[in-house]
């Protein structure tokens, strides 16, 4: 078995609500461990904490209960670095900018940080794109400039947080797609949070499902698919029944009836 | 077929301006000429024009111009100097927050020119009291437009910094910063009509130059042609001060979209 890039271990997130005494259970009890290179996606509906636990592992969020563990790669280099929703970028900077703009975050000067985040907008396939400002991008285009930000710092671990939710349906599945090829050639740890079922899928090799209210994990799911994956494989059998397989899991949380739906 | 929109071509622009500006003075003349109002009390725009000329031939009027220029270049100055980094640091560090925002908030419910007496018994009747009037007219609106700039920062900005591990002093410089330069233009913006309106109030209060009071000195002699031109050079000067601050804006702004 690979080694493992993170393991948490009985994560939970309450949060007190304002001016009462209740309290809300946004995660409760999440045990989760991603392998090394692996692409793990976690799937679920809004309110599941999907969101929260990705920044919890970023470490924007403190979790009220449990432990995360990282293996770091470089002794000085961040553990993982996050891609998020849509209008991420800083409209006051050009591509080149934003993209090394994490790389400034982490200390390096900026004139260095704009030399090492040239050859990743290449990689995205922003090439003749890096004096643009977002605003002039599409929104396909900014997801890639948000995508190469976070690749620019060399993380373990990729977290990205429904990164391709904003765009429109022909944009996404070129996006998916290009992720593939970009996460083959990175070689990076991705753990991915999406709320949709085909690009979980499509992209991992485990679909983690979670339910809400409490926002926990109800299934673990191996996608056997073989790789490399073109778009085309989601119009096969296979494809739609794994499809079928979580969707089922997703309608009934409960353990009894995910052994009914995949009999 | 069908005519699209076109956009107006600057050419057309100023002559539609000129014929609006034209008709309006034409009437004002033929108003006062035909005795629809008397004349005493409204100079006509010839009258105006002959007035000029001779003071500015003179030079009477240059240094009443010099002198309400300096007061509000100093005074306005001071105020975004002191304004911009103020309102930035009461936005952004709440400690600054809590020590002077009730003081400010105070001062700011004041109606300035409420203070004009008490300025001018400290300072006199010459530049400094001016440039204080200006200074404290255009103060607050620099300043709380500013802190309302960083107060309206998108929390997905911050969240970015922050996400790759970046120090708070890092957010400042680079987003608290530039997401709050469109709301420091707009104090300015702001700022410099109320410095405007700064000068005039404390001149005409309390001043023994400047063109302030060369329009109360002359309306009170009923020198009605005077007043006019000392008010219409107010006017310009206001104009001006807008465009100066429009290209600074293109300036700093180059990051937005253009939508004109």
């Amino acid at each position: 078995m690979a080694e493992l890039a993170l393991t948490a271990r009985g994560v939970q997130m309450e949060y007190r609500e304002r001016h009462t005494t209740d309290r809300l259970l946004a995660i409760e009890n999440v045990d989760l461990d991603v392998e090394e290179g692996s692409f793990v996606s976690l799937l679920g509906p809004s309110g599941c904490g999907k969101s929260t636990f990705l920044k919890i592992v970023n470490g924007l969020l403190l979790a009220t209960a449990g432990e995360i563990k990282v293996r770091r790669a470089a002794a000085n280099g961040p553990e993982n670095a996050m891609v998020f929703q849509d209008a991420a970028l800083f409209p006051w900077y050009s591509v080149i900018d934003n993209v090394a703009y994490g790389l400034i975050c982490g200390g390096v000067p900026r004139g260095e940080a704009r030399r090492r985040a040239g050859p990743y907008i290449e990689l995205v396939g922003l090439k003749g794109f890096a004096e643009k400002y977002p605003y002039q991008l599409s929104g396909g285009m900014q997801q890639r400039a948000n995508l190469a930000r976070a690749l620019a710092v060399d993380p373990p671990i990729l977290l990205m947080d429904e990164p391709f939710a904003a765009l429109d349906a022909q944009t996404r599945e070129l996006m998916q797609a290009e992720l593939l090829r970009i996460w083959n050639a990175a070689r990076k740890t991705v753990l991915f949070v999406t709320h949709q079922i085909d690009e979980a899928v499509y992209l991992s090799d485990r679909v983690v499902v979670m339910a809400a209210r409490p926002g926990r994990i109800i299934a673990d799911v191996r996608i056997g698919l073989p790789r490399p994956r073109k778009l085309e494989v989601k119009r096969t059998p296979e494809f739609a029944a794994y499809e079928d397989r979580i969707w089922g899991l997703i309608q009934h949380p409960r353990p009894t009836s995910v052994a009914a739906t995949t009999a | 077929m069908r005519r699209l929109i076109r956009p107006y071509t600057t050419a057309e622009r100023v002559v539609y301006g000129l014929i609006g500006f034209v008709v309006v003075v034409g009437l004002w003349e033929a108003a006062v000429q035909g005795g629809l109002m008397q004349r005493s009390l409204l100079s006509t725009p010839s009258r105006i024009w002959s007035v000029a000329v001779t003071d500015f031939g003179t030079g009477v009027i240059w240094r009443h111009i010099f002198v309400s220029f300096q007061e509000f270049a100093l005074g306005f100055a001071a105020s975004l100097v002191i304004g911009i980094p103020l309102g930035l640091a009461i936005g952004w560090f709440p400690r600054v927050d809590h020590l002077l925002s009730a003081l400010l908030a105070g001062l700011n419910a004041t109606p300035n020119v409420a203070l004009i007496p008490i300025i001018v018994v400290i300072w006199g009747l010459g530049l400094e009291s001016k440039v204080v009037v200006v200074f404290l007219s255009a103060f607050f609106a620099v300043m709380v437009t500013t802190y309302t700039g960083i107060r309206a920062i998108a929390r997905r900005h911050l969240d970015i910094t922050r996400s790759f591990g970046g120090s708070r002093w890092l957010a400042f410089r680079t987003v608290a910063i530039p997401s709050t330069v469109p709301f420091m233009i707009s104090g300015t913006r702001i700022g410099a009509g109320r410095a405007l309106v700064g000068v005039v109030s404390a001149e005409i209060l309390a001043a023994n130059a400047g063109l302030g009071f060369y329009i109360s000195q002359t309306a009170t002699f009923l020198d009605t042609a005077r007043a006019m031109l000392g008010i219409i050079f107010f006017g310009i000067i206001g104009l001006v001060i807008g465009e100066v601050i429009r290209v600074l804006e293109r300036r700093f702004d180059a990051w937005r979209p253009q939508i004109h």
